[in-house]
């Protein structure tokens, strides 16, 4: 179907402006998930919002559809998660920590949206989603994340560099981590929210921790890796839908193994550029003349 | 910048408490200007706890730390640690990590850009490094990224420079370079307080000498120190260790 064709249909565009947001939110998010190595508990974020939609969706706002007010109440469940989980890190592993809350929480929602009748054809609705059932309200949260988001990272920009680097540094040189922590699980919760009903929860994990981890084999800088995080995750999602479109798959998948393919090729021309090229040097590095490999002799201090 | 000579910190009945220990207790020292202060003391006898009450991020009772200020403004803190939590494959460059070191001081109109990447170019070469900008930080050895890390706590025009075992691991070449650029910090007026096992090396350098042990066993002229005092404070015979270095050897091995 071309361009005229797709945007005829209203759904089809809404998928695909709902797509290119929610890629723009991952891909502003993904470097400091994987940076901070919070790859594991954006994925028990994602799997916990089901406790919040449940409640939100059958005990708050009964309907076929989650309204505003239940995807609040699915937002701040989630956000004592994410707050269940800190706690519970001063006590236990972090990792054993996020497992606790997620499987706890996404317990909690399978429980209560198979005891009210809605049987498991919508847990697995809220697994993978549906890109085509993307509503004006999902769209408008969307550009609302978009902007605040960028918003956050503009203004937190340097604290959040310090902090991918060593936190205790970070603090040392006066910079909130704690307040960085909490506020960056809360962008990831407030994401995860709006994003189950549209890629699953599943995808959006995997939203979440590609296009970084695509970034970190690409970039050298902080402000490259978020660019080459965002395209790549904006770009994975105008070809998966567009492969959607195309074909059987899902979009959400789509969009997924899209992502995955651009992994893989970053993977292989990082092995060749190793391998034939200069050892240390990034496809989105600056080039400098001569960087030795090792520096064979200290160098004399002026 | 302080005047030199004047005290920048003083430290007065410091006691710190961590998940219901006792780390420290009774601690009272005064550092002025320009100083080299070496902290000695056996593992375990909080010499890293009492950096991170220095830099704040250790909680103390309010009035036992206290920086003067410089200048009509808030003492900055350099920072150096023992080691960083930094993963194997993190991608960024030395020059992006060494930039990340400009945090906006909150007492100044921030710095531009341009001015940020002169003086972080200005330090590289300072340290050593400018060859190596480009390469991943993880890349860098031991050393380098020790001296990385300086130019890091230097890139924020501290007035005092902490300093947790930068010299750990690295060969003596480099322990007398980096200790050399210390040196040189202090007669510019920054004052240092460096953590290190190696007694040779900071008592032929520091100024002044603390050792402790849970609590502050002795603090004085490094001059001064004997191998009672050491004794004392580390609770053992150390045989190994004679404090009568020949002035500007302390690249010797120990006797």
């Amino acid at each position: 179907m071309s361009l005229e064709g797709f945007m005829e249909y209203g759904f089809l565009a809404r998928a695909l402006v709902a797509g290119v947001l929610l890629a723009i939110v991952c891909g502003l998010l993904s470097p400091w998930v994987v940076l901070r190595r919070l790859s594991f508990a954006a994925d028990g974020l994602a799997h916990a919002s089901i406790g919040g939609l449940a409640v939100g969706l059958v005990l708050v706002q009964p309907g076929a559809s989650p309204s505003l007010l239940s995807y609040f109440v699915a937002y701040l469940f989630t956000c004592l998660v994410a707050l269940g989980i800190a706690h519970l890190t001063r006590h236990l592993q972090s990792d054993a920590a996020v497992g606790v809350c997620y499987v706890s929480a996404f317990a909690l929602g399978v429980a209560i949206l198979s005891s009210r009748n809605r049987g498991m054809g919508h847990v697995e609705h809220v697994l993978f989603g549906s890109l085509l059932t993307a509503r004006p309200l999902e769209i408008l949260m969307l550009g609302i994340l978009t902007g605040f988001v960028t918003l956050c990272l503009v203004l937190d920009w340097e604290g959040l560099g310090a902090w991918t680097f060593d936190e205790e540094l970070a603090r040392a040189e006066g910079v909130s981590t704690h307040r960085l922590r909490i506020g960056l699980m809360m962008l990831i919760a407030a994401t995860v929210i709006v994003a189950t009903r549209i890629v699953g929860v599943l995808l959006v994990a995997a939203l979440l921790i590609l296009p970084g981890s695509i970034g970190c084999l690409l970039a050298g800088r902080l402000w490259t890796l978020v660019v080459v995080s965002t395209g790549v995750s904006v770009g994975a999602a105008v070809a998966g839908i567009a492969v959607s479109n195309q074909s059987d798959i899902p979009p959400g998948p789509a969009i997924v193994l899209c992502a995955f393919a651009v992994l893989l090729v970053a993977l292989a021309s990082t092995r060749l550029l190793r391998r034939f090229g200069n050892p240390t040097r990034r496809l989105c590095a600056p080039h400098h003349p001569s960087p030795p490999p090792s520096c064979p002799k200290t160098p004399e201090y002026p | 910048m302080h005047r030199h000579d004047c005290i920048v910190l003083k430290v007065t009945d410091l006691t710190v408490h961590l998940g219901g220990r006792e780390i420290l207790s009774g601690i009272d020292f005064t550092v002025r200007s320009g100083e080299f202060l070496g902290l000695i003391g056996p593992n375990g006898g909080g010499k890293t706890t009492l950096l991170r009450a220095l830099l704040g991020v250790v909680p103390a009772a309010p009035g036992q730390i206290t920086w003067s200020p410089g200048e009509g403004r808030p003492t900055r803190i350099g920072y150096v640690p023992q080691r960083t939590a930094t993963d194997p494959t993190y991608p960024l460059s030395a020059r992006a990590v060494l930039l990340q070191g400009a945090t906006r001081h909150g007492d100044g109109p921030p710095e531009g850009r341009h001015a940020q990447r002169e003086r972080a170019n200005t330090l590289m070469e300072r340290v050593g490094l400018h060859r190596q900008a480009g390469l991943p930080f993880v890349h860098l050895s031991g050393g380098q990224q020790r001296r990385l890390l300086l130019a890091r706590a230097l890139l924020r025009t501290p007035d005092a420079l902490l300093l947790d075992e930068p010299t750990t691991g690295v060969d003596v070449e480099g322990q007398e370079q980096f200790c050399a650029l210390l040196q040189q910090l202090g007669a510019e007026g920054i004052t240092v307080i460096l953590v290190s096992h190696d007694l040779p090396l900071i008592t032929s350098r520091a100024d002044r000498i603390a050792c402790l042990n849970r609590t502050l066993h002795w603090h004085g002229r490094a001059k001064d120190l004997d191998p009672t005092k050491i004794r004392h404070a580390y609770a053992c015979e150390l045989r190994r260790y004679e404090i009568s270095q020949p002035e500007g050897s302390c690249a010797e091995e120990p006797r």
